[in-house]
């Protein structure tokens, strides 16, 4: 139980961490280190439950979310090679006191749920929302289009860590193909990004405005 | 699949216009066929209406088709008749024969015009406009009911684009388009309504219906919207004027004779026959007879000062709808206060003039149709003396005129004498002191109307066929073709026939009012029973009185003899003072000078003092300029008053202008920008974690 703690708490820490960093390489790192603490969680209970589907799940999270999503931005932000910094919309203090407004937040709505067979602390679900809630934020705040991509791959763990608080993880078919999901997007945005930095000489998003009533 | 054979014979009609209109689709040679299948049809449909009227006890074996498409009842295909829809199918036919025939001859200018092709289309059009009226009113359930209605509103907007090069004809459709969606979207709720508290979608078993009493009355306001929109009633009119009179004129004749008629069915049908009589809160009749005072005044006064002909004729039919409408709402006034009876007479004058309008206004459509075959244009300021050139069309358009002004020997008087008794009835029974004024202004709101009435068709009349020819077009007019003339003239027979001999049509919808107020008219009744009056003498007049009564043969009579008294009179003395024998053909004294066309009164002219009298209600614009010569001697001036439509200046703009820029407001929130777009998700997700807890 103190592991599982100690590995939330370090999702927490590099959630709102990765609201600070200003530089999207260190951000690409902090995702992949968030992503292999959540590997780590998938194995503790895999071993708590003993279920052989969530070492799988536990092994593609690492591979996926840990290494691959992260090299694929690693390898879009060479291709681009230009502002390696990250752009807000608001300050860095500012969005560091919203993290720390929506922690409240998920602590609160989630104190009240009554939730049966749940056996870990309230404290781990009301991790997995905020995450959640600050991935949104990132991609609300964040004017790159890679960062964007990083708030996604947040939400998606926090996501996934509810689901495994919860019901020990989802069905693997499900898992499976959310991970494929997730990569797909991943890319895309890569993708993306790059077409951007080709056409506008830069990533921002507001250039993208033209689609409105 | 179980029929009777009357309602085996209307879908056997409606079968032949859709066969018909195909063959004249696929073939254009064969427009012949589609011609006479198409009267054909009529005819049947209307033969079988009349022998289920004759023959009511035929419907006690619930007669159904149903063509189940589907596991689902919700689509199957179900007819039905009952006396109320028999009643609405004679008119149907009877009026979709003569304008068939009618129409016959009036395409053939159209054949010149722009081709077979488009011949044949409008030909395939009608038709399937009439299969579609006809399925309204024998439609059994809420599926057949508005699908017949939706298409019968797409069919007749098709008919209206017929000549759809024309900007403002497309302008007059897309209003139509718009208006009879609208009210569909308040026919189809309300329908839904009852059928949630039916427990099914068939019509007879919304008769049984258990509903309380504030859900009917939502129903009624939506039912009293969504059929008053394709009634015409104002302030839901504003396409009746524009999308009427650009139809081709037999099309013109059907919507303003029979199609708006179908709406009147649709209202009664949900009033009476599902409601019920039992028990009507006062305040119902009240909004429909309230409905219909403006539908009926604004109507006519609007009429009164429109140019073209058609364009007045769709006033005048608003006009006709909000009398309809209005005894509607007294005989449901009069039933919410016990009494049947009354109530009874009162819906029977609704029926009565509901036929009467469809047949006189028909005749009057056609007529101005001919008008305008004949003279290329309905411009009344350019038409006069016609009469010389088309006696005919100039009779039968008297005829319709003097029918719509309800002049006693012909149909218009019998239904406005009879509503006009029913309000009186509601004006002395005995209720609270509310109930009399709203007696009194009703009665007011009928008398002012029918003296407009008289004067928007003296006008018209007068002004198309009287006095001298205003323009060319009048000089080059010649009469119409024959089966445009018969299909007229078999019009102004009907309506002197019903109006000199109503008993007859009285007789025929004995069952009609017996299954919508459940009294008995033979009988139950003094006052209002058939039975006991002598054919060939009266309609009674419903309070034992001697001096409301109605003899139409005596007036005949007398009118004869008077006739004949005054031709002798003239005959014996009128050539005596210039010598017997002595007559002399010439100009009208003139004073030395030559009568010119441009010194007779013009329709504007004419009409002008009522537009004075309530210039406060019309707010014309007026501007005099001097387009040649100077502003001391000017030699040609330029006269423009325009009057304003007021529903569209004091409802419809007003709306519009509201929705656009609420519309602009809620534009902001999408402003392109990504971020926003998820700050929106974000706060979402926020509020259904805090609904949540």
């Amino acid at each position: 139980m103190v592991s599982l703690q100690v590995l939330s708490v370090g999702l927490m820490l590099t959630t709102i961490s990765l609201l600070y960093w200003k530089r999207i390489v260190t951000a690409i790192r902090i995702l992949a280190l968030q992503s292999f603490f959540l590997g780590f969680i998938a194995i503790w209970m895999a071993a708590r439950t003993g279920t052989s589907d969530l070492y799988v799940i536990a092994a593609l999270t690492i591979l996926v979310k840990g290494l691959g999503i992260p090299w694929v931005l690693n390898y879009t932000l060479k291709k681009i090679d230009i502002h390696r910094e990250t752009e807000k919309l608001i300050g860095r203090e500012l969005s560091l006191l919203a993290g720390g407004a929506l922690l409240v937040v998920a602590y609160v709505t989630t104190s009240k749920l009554k939730i049966s067979g749940m056996d870990v602390p309230h404290g781990v679900l009301a991790i997995s929302i905020a995450m959640l809630l600050i991935g949104l934020l990132m991609m609300m705040t964040h004017k790159k289009a890679i960062m964007q991509g990083i708030g996604l791959v947040v939400m998606e763990n926090g996501l996934f860590l509810a689901a495994l608080l919860l019901t020990y993880g989802m069905p693997f078919l499900v898992d499976i193909g959310v991970f494929l999901d997730i990569f797909v997007a991943v890319i895309l945005i890569s993708m993306l990004t790059y077409r951007m930095d080709r056409v506008f000489q830069s990533t921002n998003t507001d250039h993208l405005r033209r689609l409105r009533g | 699949m179980f029929a009777s054979g009357a309602l085996g014979v209307d879908v056997l009609c409606m079968a032949v216009f859709l066969l018909a209109s195909l063959v004249a689709l696929c073939w254009q040679k064969a427009v012949w066929v589609g011609h006479s299948a198409g009267m054909l049809a009529s005819a049947g449909l209307a033969v079988a209406g009349l022998f289920g009227l004759l023959q009511p006890q035929l419907h006690k074996t619930q007669a159904q088709l149903m063509v189940r498409s589907s596991i689902h009842s919700f689509t199957s295909i179900v007819y039905r008749t009952n006396p109320l829809s028999d009643f609405f199918l004679l008119l149907i036919g009877s009026v979709g024969l003569l304008v068939s025939l009618y129409g016959v001859g009036y395409v053939r200018e159209y054949r010149q015009e722009k081709g077979a092709v488009s011949v044949s289309l409008l030909l395939a059009g009608v038709l399937a406009f009439l299969a579609s009226m006809a399925s309204v009113v024998l439609a059994g359930d809420v599926f057949t009911f508005l699908v017949s209605w939706e298409s019968m509103s797409i069919l007749s907007f098709f008919l209206v684009m017929y000549e759809h090069e024309r900007s403002e004809i497309q302008r007059a459709g897309f209003i139509y388009v718009v208006m009879t969606h609208l009210g569909t979207v308040f026919l189809t709720v309300g329908f839904f309504v009852m059928a949630h508290y039916a427990h099914s979608y068939q019509f007879s078993e919304f008769s049984k219906l258990d509903m309380p009493t504030t859900a009917k009355s939502l129903v009624l306001l939506m039912m009293l919207v969504g059929f008053g929109t394709k009634a015409g009633l104002i302030p839901f009119h504003i396409w009746l004027p524009r999308a009427h009179p650009v139809a081709p004129s037999h099309v013109s004749a059907l919507m303003s004779g029979v199609m708006i008629k179908t709406a009147l069915y649709g209202f009664l049908m949900v009033v009476f026959l599902f409601f019920g009589v039992g028990q009507i809160p006062l305040w119902w009749g009240m909004v429909v007879a309230a409905i219909g005072v403006p539908s009926a005044v604004l109507g006519i006064l609007y009429a009164l000062l429109q140019h073209e002909q058609k364009r007045m004729l769709a006033y005048s039919s608003i006009e006709n709808m909000g009398l309809l409408f209005m005894g509607v709402g007294v005989s449901m006034l009069l039933f919410s206060l016990h009494q049947p009876d009354f109530a009874a007479f009162a819906l029977l004058a609704v029926l009565v003039h509901s036929l009467n309008h469809a047949l006189f206004k028909s005749l009057s459509f056609l007529s101005a149709g001919s008008v305008l075959a004949s003279t290329h244009t309905q411009n009344l300021n350019l038409l006069g003396g016609l009469m010389r050139k088309m006696p005919w069309t100039a009779v039968f358009a008297l005829i319709a005129a003097l029918s719509i002004s309800s002049m006693p020997p012909l149909n218009g008087f019998v239904g406005e004498w009879m509503l006009f008794q029913s309000f009186v009835m509601l004006a002395i029974i005995r209720a609270s002191l509310w109930v009399h004024i709203v007696a009194i202004l009703l009665l007011f709101a009928l008398t002012g109307t029918g003296a407009l009435v008289a004067m928007a068709f003296v006008r018209s009349f007068g002004m198309t066929f009287l006095g001298m020819p205003r323009s060319e077009a009048v000089t080059n007019a010649k009469e119409v073709s024959w089966t445009m003339r018969i299909g007229m003239g078999a019009l102004a027979l009907a309506c002197v026939l019903l109006g000199v001999y109503p008993f007859w049509l009285l007789r025929l919808l004995e069952p009609s009012i017996r299954l919508l107020t459940l009294v008995d008219p033979v009988g139950v009744s003094p006052s209002i029973g058939m039975n006991n009056i002598s054919w060939l003498t009266m309609i009674p007049a419903p309070i034992h009185s001697t001096i409301g009564n109605f003899e139409p043969l005596s007036i005949v009579l007398a009118l004869l003899v008077m006739a004949l008294l005054s031709l002798w009179l003239f005959r014996r003395y009128g050539n005596r003072a210039s010598g017997k024998k002595a007559r002399t053909v010439g100009p009208v004294w003139s004073g030395g000078m030559t009568v010119d066309g441009r010194m007779a009164y013009t329709a504007s002219g004419y009409s002008k003092p009522v537009r004075i009298a309530f210039q406060q209600l019309f707010r014309t614009s007026r501007q005099l300029s001097v387009t040649e010569g100077d502003e001391h001697f000017p030699k040609r001036l330029l006269y423009v008053h325009r009057i304003p439509p007021f529903a569209e200046t004091y409802l419809y703009r007003p709306l519009v202008s509201a929705l656009l820029v609420a519309a602009n407001v809620i534009r902001k929130v999408q402003n392109g920008q990504v971020q926003s777009y998820m700050a929106y998700l974000f706060l979402t997700l926020l509020f259904v974690l805090f609904l949540v807890r």
